[in-house]
């Protein structure tokens, strides 16, 4: 059972406009915020391996959000523009970290992820063995249901670049064994 | 074998957001419309001090640049960490055949253009202070300039990377970086010097291309669900703006299919261009859209020859896709190839050994009997 569904059932290239009605129950955007915000600080999360950063990212685009919330008719899917930019705060963010580390150690080592919260040391493996971007393309496309073109346009990436990275990262999850098990 | 909304699951289900986020999300609303009250008022006195200053001062003064970045220190960096494959600029003949290469590029450079003489090539890598840089070198081999720019201005990043093209006379670079959140484009001088942007909307400009004349700069915008912008599309189009700055950007394509990596003919009247996964061409007003070759050319980045009659464009390695590894914030990507279609009779040849780092690189022009390629070395 999935615990992040897609928000709507898209075929692939298909984009699909968010119900209008639903944006019209988000009369208020705590409203809003208290629907999705979990949704979004967990595949953050997922992403970045860092709760603090995952949450200050889900709140500097809510944020964004926010200064447009007079217009969110206009936005046909609220919860797409929330990740788009949160995961180009995080490209901005990690190229920065990058930066700074390369400073400090060898290139190629990254920082510890997914040392923050309880979780099997089997599944920190997984999650550690795929990188930022094959985790941001797996909550886009496989957990999130975006087709890989709406994802590309997320990322900023081109739609075969998402489809590789989400190819890669499930390659990876899939083939360490004992996950399940463990 | 655990799927990824398993490991989603497991990795997730302890993990809880502050349970004080909205009062935390509210608190943080009250202290940006605080600064942006402050901001207005700032502005508004900033207007009336402009105002009183402009009529007591008759004469013009220049405009201000934004301060660049003090490049004086860095340098490009001059070896790869072990395990990432270095790239050289290597020069192939249209049929594939190597000629040569240029020597003084940077072992991690990338997104070649050329200026119309084919004196002068421009590229992007990284520098020793970690950031990427836009850089000069000539043709003929020698040292690299780095170009420079202020250090606000994301030119490479972790997942989009950038591109750039020389102006014709090859005295600016138009390129796209980041600064608030998104790709842009702007244009500066080699020197550093005269820096522009030519866009602000909140999509992904990318892929920016001169005109012959210099005078117009194309891209392409990577959409947004956005749609009552008329800046944005959902599936990507065409746009075209002043490199001078002096006007806005004019949409040149209006369809529901991808519309990318634009580039003006060498006669300026036609621009060559991605529709979904095959080259087309059409006026550089926007009109008479037409896939070449029926469609035969499949891939992205094309480029005219500056005779016109054959483009060199990039497509992707068919499947099982061959990766390789770059340094760490560039990841693995795919490999692309080159191939070249003679647009009058439709022939195909393909470069199968000018093997590139994905598709922010693209085979370009140095000459008509010459084609420069950011040859993907030793690693893939």
């Amino acid at each position: 059972m999935a615990l992040v569904s897609p928000w709507s059932v898209r075929a692939e290239g298909e984009i699909v406009p968010f119900p209008k009605e639903r944006v019209e129950g988000w009369a208020r955007f705590d409203t809003f915020f208290l629907d999705e915000h979990e949704r979004l600080f967990k595949a953050l999360y997922f992403v970045t391996g860092n709760r603090a950063d995952a949450e200050e990212l889900m709140q500097e685009a809510f944020l964004k959000l926010w200064e447009r919330w007079d217009r969110v008719e206009t936005i046909d899917d609220p919860t797409a523009y929330l990740f788009r930019v949160a995961l180009n705060a995080f490209r901005s963010r990690h190229r920065r970290a990058a930066v700074a580390l390369r400073k400090l150690s060898p290139v190629g080592e990254d920082r510890d992820a997914f040392v923050d919260a309880e979780m099997r040391a089997d599944v920190r493996r997984l999650l550690s063995a795929c990188t930022p971007r094959q985790r941001a393309a797996l909550v886009l496309v496989d957990l999130l249901g975006y087709p890989s073109e709406q994802a590309a346009r997320i990322l900023s990436v081109r739609p075969s670049t998402v489809r590789a990275l989400a190819t890669q990262g499930r390659r990876t999850i899939r083939g360490t064994e004992g996950a399940r098990d463990a | 074998m655990p799927d990824v909304q398993e490991v989603f699951r497991m990795a997730t289900e302890k993990v809880k957001p502050d349970p004080n986020a909205l009062e935390r999300q509210i608190r943080r609303q009250r202290r940006r419309s605080g600064r942006s009250r402050a901001a207005a008022y700032a502005v508004a006195a900033a207007v009336i001090v402009i105002v009183i200053a402009a009529v007591s001062v008759l004469r013009t003064t220049p405009d201000e640049e934004p301060a660049v970045h003090d490049t004086t220190t860095v340098s490009f960096t001059p070896t790869l960490p072990g395990g990432a494959a270095s790239t050289s600029a290597t020069v192939f003949d249209p049929h594939g055949k190597v000629v040569s290469t240029i020597d003084g590029m940077p072992p991690d450079a990338y997104a070649y253009s050329v200026s119309a003489d084919g004196d002068t090539v421009a590229f992007m890598a990284s520098g020793d202070d970690g950031l990427d840089h836009l850089g000069v070198v000539a043709a003929a081999g020698g040292t690299a300039q780095m170009v420079p720019t202020p250090s606000d201005l994301l030119i490479g990043s972790t997942i989009g990377i950038g591109t750039e093209s020389i102006s014709p006379d090859g005295t600016k670079i138009a390129f796209e970086a980041i600064n608030d959140g998104n790709s842009d484009v702007y244009v500066v001088g080699v020197d550093g010097s005269g820096l522009v942007r030519l866009t602000e909307d909140p999509a992904t400009d990318q892929y920016p291309q001169w005109s012959p004349d210099g005078s117009t700069i194309v891209y392409d915008n990577g959409g947004s669900n956005e749609s009552t912008d008329p800046q944005f599309s959902k599936t990507g189009e065409i746009f075209s703006v002043p490199a001078d700055g002096t006007g806005s950007p004019t949409q040149l394509t209006h369809d529901h299919t991808s519309d990318a990596n634009p580039s003006y003919s060498s006669d300026g009247r036609r621009i060559a261009y991605a529709h979904g996964g095959a080259i087309w061409t059409m006026t550089s007003a926007g009109t008479h859209a037409h896939a070449i070759a029926d469609g035969r050319a499949v891939g992205f980045t094309p480029r005219w020859s500056p005779d016109d009659t054959t483009i060199v464009y990039t497509y992707y390695v068919d499947a099982p896709r061959p990766m390789v590894a770059l340094a760490s914030q560039y990841g693995e990507q795919p490999i692309v190839v080159a191939a070249v279609i003679d647009t009058g009779s439709g022939r195909i040849t393909r470069l199968r050994k000018a093997r590139m780092a994905t598709d922010y690189n693209t085979a370009v022009w140095l000459d008509r009997g010459h084609i420069l390629v950011s040859l993907v070395g030793a690693g893939s």
